[in-house]
């Protein structure tokens, strides 16, 4: 048994996608999708200076009703999909968040709310776990109040976030930390975890920033010293052997200090759809970072039709629209090339190798600039906003 | 974490939820953020703790029912479910 995901594709002989084409045939065996992240919003009442949502934050008029998203996630589950995130901005300011809930539930699909918890009542924890919310993702931005409510920029957003966690456990729902880590917080990982154990949580998900977005844009204030990533590597990789049995950890490991890229999303068009606010499906939650790309909407499609035939999934599937080295290499179908989004953002072109990979003609690309953003004098964040 | 044994009493909570799929024509196992394939010896042993059981008590149901010796059946039980204990996808509750 095994939580690889990783069915065969059969590629066929490559069919080019172009920009201009909005509907495509796959060109190669198009795989059964997994998860669905549904971001049923961009507000939030946080700041979060590395926020993985666009810097070009979609207004709330337009947003999915409850009554469109449970039609999305029927479609969903019809295609295979099992696993749901609901997140945002932050779902919790969406009045009908437990209508949103139990329409995923009915559709069968599992039920993983991804919060920032500020906004969370007793009333609100009790008509979510009635709803159906079977795991609850809690962002906790440091481990202590005074750093926590700066990153987030929101006063006593720490206070209220251990309140909100002890409201989940108490509900008999797994919960999950997630520390999005970076320079001004990562010497401070041991007390992370411990915080982590003291709230109960099943899960610690300690993830170094992705510098896309809003976190490219704040790179010198975020991007780590190697010496704190080494540090923090060997803490989390001590506290795991410790808490086996009783908390589980997962890190994400820091893509300018890999030797190899990560297979981003499990592939491109292979795993995972996300669908924002106002019902564009994209292939990766950053995918329209990539001039060229062309994204369907539910109110006008499918999300079946979507899936297989839209030309923003079909034009990373499969190894036809490779270069090399990736082309050629024995580990194009392990990592996929890496990540489309970085590769565009630093090398220009999202059909290059991810630059993080070693075997990459620009690999110094991301060396380069590492060093140079963790060396910079800390500026202040940029907090995510409407722009 | 003390290893598994006859007197280990395990259960599978709520939110590990194990269902058909039927698109895969396939039983999943679904968890925070991960699906699991679980194989169909352990998807058996899944639906079984649903409640709270010993693993000795577990071992003898399947001894009469696969007419197979209750001791061996026991160690296979102990490999399948070790990895799902230490993720915490099955709990102890004797610990």
């Amino acid at each position: 048994m095994s939580d690889v995901l990783t069915p065969e594709a059969e590629a066929r002989p490559a069919v080019p996608a172009a920009a201009s084409t909005r509907q495509v045939e796959p060109a190669v065996e198009v795989e059964i999708p997994i998860g669905l992240l549904a971001e049923i919003t961009h507000r939030c009442p946080l700041q979060c200076p590395y926020c993985s949502n666009p810097v070009a934050l979609e207004r709330p008029k337009g947003e999915l009703t409850a009554a469109e998203w449970s039609r999305v996630f029927r479609e969903a589950a019809e295609i295979g999909v099992v696993q749901l995130h609901v997140s945002g901005g932050e779902p919790l300011v969406r009045p009908d968040i437990a209508e949103i809930v139990r329409g995923a539930r009915t559709a069968g699909l599992y039920v993983n709310l991804i919060t920032a918890a500020v906004g969370l009542t007793p009333e609100k924890a009790d008509a979510l776990a009635e709803a159906g919310v079977e795991h609850v993702q809690i962002a906790v931005q440091d481990s202590n109040s005074e750093s926590c409510n700066r990153i987030t920029n929101y006063k006593n957003a720490f206070e209220k976030k251990m309140e909100a966690a002890k409201l989940i456990t108490e509900r008999g729902l797994p919960l999950t930390i997630n520390a999005v880590v970076h320079r001004q917080n990562l010497d401070h990982i041991e007390e992370t975890i411990a915080l982590a154990e003291k709230l109960g949580a099943h899960r610690l998900e300690v993830a170094h920033t992705q510098y896309y977005g809003w976190a490219y844009q704040n790179r010198a204030a975020l991007m780590p010293e190697p010496r704190q990533v080494e540090h923090a590597t060997e803490v989390v990789k001590a506290a795991r052997e410790r808490l086996k049995g009783r908390m589980l950890i997962d890190y994400v490991v820091p893509d300018y200090y890999a030797k190899y890229p990560k297979p981003c999303m499990g592939g491109w068009g292979r795993q995972f759809l996300a669908v924002t606010p106002t019902g564009n499906v994209l292939p990766c939650h950053a995918a329209a970072s990539i001039p060229g790309l062309v994204f369907d909407n539910v109110r006008e499609r499918s999300l079946g039709w979507i899936w297989r035939k839209s030309m923003a999934f079909n034009r990373f599937r499969g190894k036809s629209w490779m270069r090399e080295p990736c082309r050629s290499c024995v580990r194009a179908e392990e990592d996929f090339g890496g990540c489309r989004c970085q590769a565009m953002l630093l090398t220009g072109d999202a059909s290059n190798t991810d630059p993080v990979c070693t075997l990459s003609p620009q690999h110094a690309i991301t060396r380069t600039l590492a060093d140079g953003w963790s060396r910079e004098a800390v500026p202040d964040f940029v907090y995510r906003r409407y722009q | 974490m003390s290893p598994l044994d006859a007197e280990t009493v395990l259960v599978r909570p709520a939110w590990a939820r194990l269902r058909h799929c039927d698109v895969r024509n396939a039983w999943l196992l679904l968890v925070p953020e991960r699906v699991l394939f679980p194989c169909p010896t352990t998807t058996d042993i899944l639906q079984r703790l649903e409640k709270p059981r010993a693993l000795g008590a577990l071992a003898d149901e399947l001894a009469n029912e696969y007419d197979a010796p209750a001791g061996e059946i026991l160690t296979d039980i102990k490999t399948l479910l070790g990895d799902l204990v230490e993720k915490g996808y099955v709990r102890r509750i004797d610990a």
